[in-house]
């Protein structure tokens, strides 16, 4: 409905805007009368300017008028008389809130449409107390009022209402929240063990957030009231005043439309303004090895193991907790510590929480004289006592075992040479003879000739094919199979076979073309250079009808070795 | 009396020509164990100048091992670890001065000489041998090398091909001592031997501009020279001028 009526008025306003041709600035308000705690908003329109430029918003005390947000655009186009014209409606909304009851007025806001400046109309508002909320609700913001800079703090809300009264909604508005300067918040601190808790309350309307169920309040002549508690920590990072506005409790039935929220029935209650103070740390005795630690801190330390060898590794466990900024102090650095002299300090792992901080550093004894694990300080600034104090870690007893058969740096140097010195000087001549030393150019011919010789020696040999292949190969071995086969043969057939197949190795034909032969035309038929003697040929081919006369005769009997090895060597020499 | 002899044959023109290296080198240890040390340094300095000693490259090793023993007790630490360093360039693997290098070294807070890493160690394998020495091994090894490319050549086949690829591969790494040992033979090295930052000059003059300084025990390369003053070349290949007795000569 409302927003039918804004389009109309709009509607309105474009069309005499047009008549006019000119900017038009208007301003109003959500509503005249708010109740306290409530929100407001001023609605400013400009019609008929293209580009426009606020100036800041005005200023008004007991209200807190908030940056607008992205303007809403309207087109429209009007046809009067049969002319048309068009133009546009710009809008933005100031988010106000009321610190207190009163009537305020808020001046013109200031702006520049098309380079030229415009003022809008002034307004009223009237902000009235809600009573009823007051009766019905319950709010209270409890913080410390002073703090040391760098010291965590809680701000805890407590609220509630009259049971009796009807609630489905809850919202804290706190104009301060994720607003303050120089704060820091932190994890929030863990719900009391037990505690029932609540999903879905608001603060600032935005997100849900986990409230703590307390103990129904019964308060005298006003009845029994919920207790609700939600608590936020921050840390205050420079020193200064920290101004928390004024903050209501919205609470209420709020009836679920399909689309939006609609409003049923909303009460009001609210929690005056307040400061803290944040002291800035005192520079006066201030330690040159101060952490960083604020807060009241308790230290422990436990080692994983204490009873070592020299050279063991020890786990030592320290922790810190209490109320302090446990997740932003400098841990010590135990290997700049003159008392962890006797240990060497590997490194060190570290864990935080809001609660504790622990931290396992890695060392181990590089003596057995060490007899305990010395304290671990840390300087802390407690605000309690307002000073510096260091807190330390119990010792550690642990017993250092030295190691079996060994000797140290300090042993060898005191035991065997008293103080490290040079040798002495040399007296005796160098009876060493000159080494054979070849000149350089030796070297280097000797190396050129190997390189050239090889490849000589390679293009010479692979003339005749590759040394590699298989018949080439089987001709090098050819007399040295023959003298195997020929110990292994029982039989003149199979030295004959022997024989045979060692001619065809040597010649690359077949052994079966060695059957029968007439050897003088086989030798006749060879190159010069590669003809064995005619001796040689008649010796092979006496052999050869002597093998046939023993294997057809029917014995088969043996032919005597060596004089088979004797003709095989006798082609060898002549050149097969 | 020896000593009486030297003097004499200092004061003789001509005679420490004539004086045999032998005899001064048992005037310098005879100086030496008087603790005349200033004494002992003039006799080995002009062992130096024998050209027999020259020749005898295990000798001179020794005199300059003596000198850095010198220098040493002089409490000259940088000319100790000079003497050292040549003396290693002419006995590599001696292993008394090592000792003494590296004790120079320390005392002098410089690096050692030998870090015992990867690289360092490569480099001591790479000079553990004389230029005659990995000569030597150069040639055995091409003979090596002969006999399995002539086996390679001769046979083919896969196994010779594999022998002779081996065989080359042993001669490149015993050529690389020749190869290291050959290029350092050249190289006119100095030491830094100032107790301060060594300041190189533009020009050969104290007023001339610092163009660079150098730490001591840096070793740079001879460029040039003039009677006080020694132009020479960092590693990083920047020139300038020094003193004369700031630096030290490897090359003995």
């Amino acid at each position: 409905m409302r927003t039918l009526l804004s389009i109309c008025s709009c509607l309105l306003l474009l069309s005499a805007a047009s008549a006019q041709n000119s900017v038009q600035v208007n301003a109003r308000l959500s509503s005249g009368i708010v109740k306290l705690g409530s929100p407001a908003a001023l609605v400013l329109e400009v019609e008929g300017a293209e580009e426009v430029k606020l100036s800041e918003p005005p200023t008004v005390e007991g209200l807190r008028i908030g940056r607008p947000g992205n303007p809403s655009v309207q087109w429209y186009s009007n046809l009067i008389n049969g002319r048309r014209s068009s133009g546009k409606t710009i809008t933005w909304s100031f988010p106000i809130t009321a610190e207190r009851k009163g009537e305020f007025k808020i001046p013109p806001l200031e702006l520049t449409a098309d380079g030229k400046l415009c003022r809008s109309n002034e307004v009223w508002l009237r902000v009235v107390e809600d009573l009823q909320g007051e009766q019905l609700g319950r709010f209270e913001i409890r913080a410390p009022s002073t703090v040391i800079e760098g010291q965590p703090f809680t701000v805890e809300l407590l609220f509630g209402w009259d049971t009796r009264a009807d609630v489905n909604h809850a919202n804290l508005s706190l104009p301060w929240y994720g607003e303050l300067g120089g704060v820091v918040e932190l994890d929030p601190p863990v719900p009391e063990p037990g505690s029932k808790r609540i999903d879905g309350v608001m603060i600032n309307k935005d997100g849900k957030f986990l409230a703590e169920a307390l103990p129904n309040a019964k308060v005298e002549q006003q009845g029994e009231f919920t207790q609700l508690r939600i608590r936020r920590r921050f840390l205050a990072s420079r020193a200064g005043k920290l101004e928390f506005a004024t903050s209501h409790l919205e609470f209420g039935r709020v009836a679920e439309g399909f689309f939006v929220q609609r409003e049923a029935r909303l009460y009001y209650k609210r929690f005056p303004d307040f400061a803290i103070d944040v002291i800035a740390l005192p520079e006066a005795g201030r330690p040159l090895d101060f952490s960083g630690a604020v807060g009241a801190l308790h230290a422990s330390a436990r080692a994983d193991r204490t009873d070592v060898d020299v050279g063991d590794s020890i786990k030592l466990n320290v922790e810190w907790t209490g109320e302090g900024n446990l997740e932003f102090f400098t841990p010590p650095e135990l290997d700049r510590l003159d008392a962890f002299e006797g240990f060497r300090v590997f490194g060190k792992t570290e864990r935080k929480t809001a609660e504790r901080r622990t931290l396992t550093y890695d060392l181990a004894p590089t003596s057995d004289k060490p007899k305990q694990i010395p304290p671990v300080p840390l300087t802390v600034f407690d605000p309690k006592q307002n000073a510096y104090v260091t807190i330390s870690t119990q010792p550690v007893p642990i017993r250092v075992r030295p190691l079996k058969h060994s000797t140290t740096l300090s042993d060898e140097g005191a035991g065997a040479a008293g103080v490290l010195d040079i040798q002495d000087i040399q007296t005796e001549p160098a009876t060493a003879s000159a080494p054979f030393a070849p000149g350089s150019a030796v070297v280097g011919s000797v190396l050129a000739l190997c390189a050239c010789g090889w490849l000589a020696g390679r293009t010479l040999v692979r003339r005749n094919g590759d040394p590699a292949s298989p018949r080439l190969r089987a001709r090098r071995r050819a007399r040295r199979t023959l003298g195997r086969e020929l110990a292994r043969a029982s039989k003149a057939s199979e030295q004959a076979e022997a024989l045979h197949r060692f001619l065809a190795a040597r010649t690359g034909e077949r052994s079966e073309a060695w059957v029968g032969r007439d050897f003088e035309a086989w030798r006749a038929a060879r190159p010069e250079s590669e003809r064995p003697s005619a001796e040689a040929a008649r010796a092979l081919a006496q052999l050869e009808s002597e093998f046939d006369a023993h294997i057809w005769a029917g014995t088969d009997a043996l032919l005597e070795r060596a004089r088979v090895l004797a003709v095989a060597d006798q082609l060898l020499k002549g050149g097969l | 009396m020896l000593a009486l002899l030297l003097t004499l044959a200092s004061i003789l023109p001509g005679a420490d020509v004539q004086a045999s290296y032998r005899e001064l080198d048992r005037a310098a240890v005879e100086a030496y164990r008087r603790q005349d040390f200033h004494g002992a340094r003039m006799s080995w300095e002009r062992c130096l100048a024998d050209p027999e000693l020259q020749r005898a490259r295990a000798e001179k090793g020794r005199i300059l091992y003596d000198l850095g023993n010198v220098a040493y007790r002089e409490q000259k630490l940088f000319e100790a670890v000079g003497w050292y360093t040549a003396a290693l360039r002419e006995r590599p693997r001696d292993a008394d001065t090592w000792h003494n290098l590296e004790q120079a070294r320390s005392d002098a807070h410089l690096e050692p000489a030998d870090r015992g890493d990867l690289p360092s160690s490569l480099a001591r394998l790479a000079t553990c041998l004389t230029l005659e020495e990995s000569r030597a091994l150069a040639l055995f090894a091409a003979l090596g090398w002969a006999l399995f490319l002539a086996g390679e050549a001769c046979f083919g086949g896969r196994s010779w091909a594999w022998l002779a690829r081996l065989a080359t591969l042993g001669l490149c790494v015993c050529l690389v001592p020749w190869l290291v040992q050959g290029s350092r033979a050249d190289a006119n090295e100095l030491l830094v031997v100032s107790s301060t930052p060594l300041e190189l000059r533009s020009e050969p003059r104290d007023d001339a501009a610092r163009v660079l300084e150098l730490q001591p025990g840096t070793r740079v390369s001879y460029r040039d020279e003039l009677p006080d003053w020694i132009k020479v070349e960092d590693p990083g290949e920047r020139t300038g001028w020094a003193r004369r007795e700031t630096l030290f000569a490897l090359r003995r």
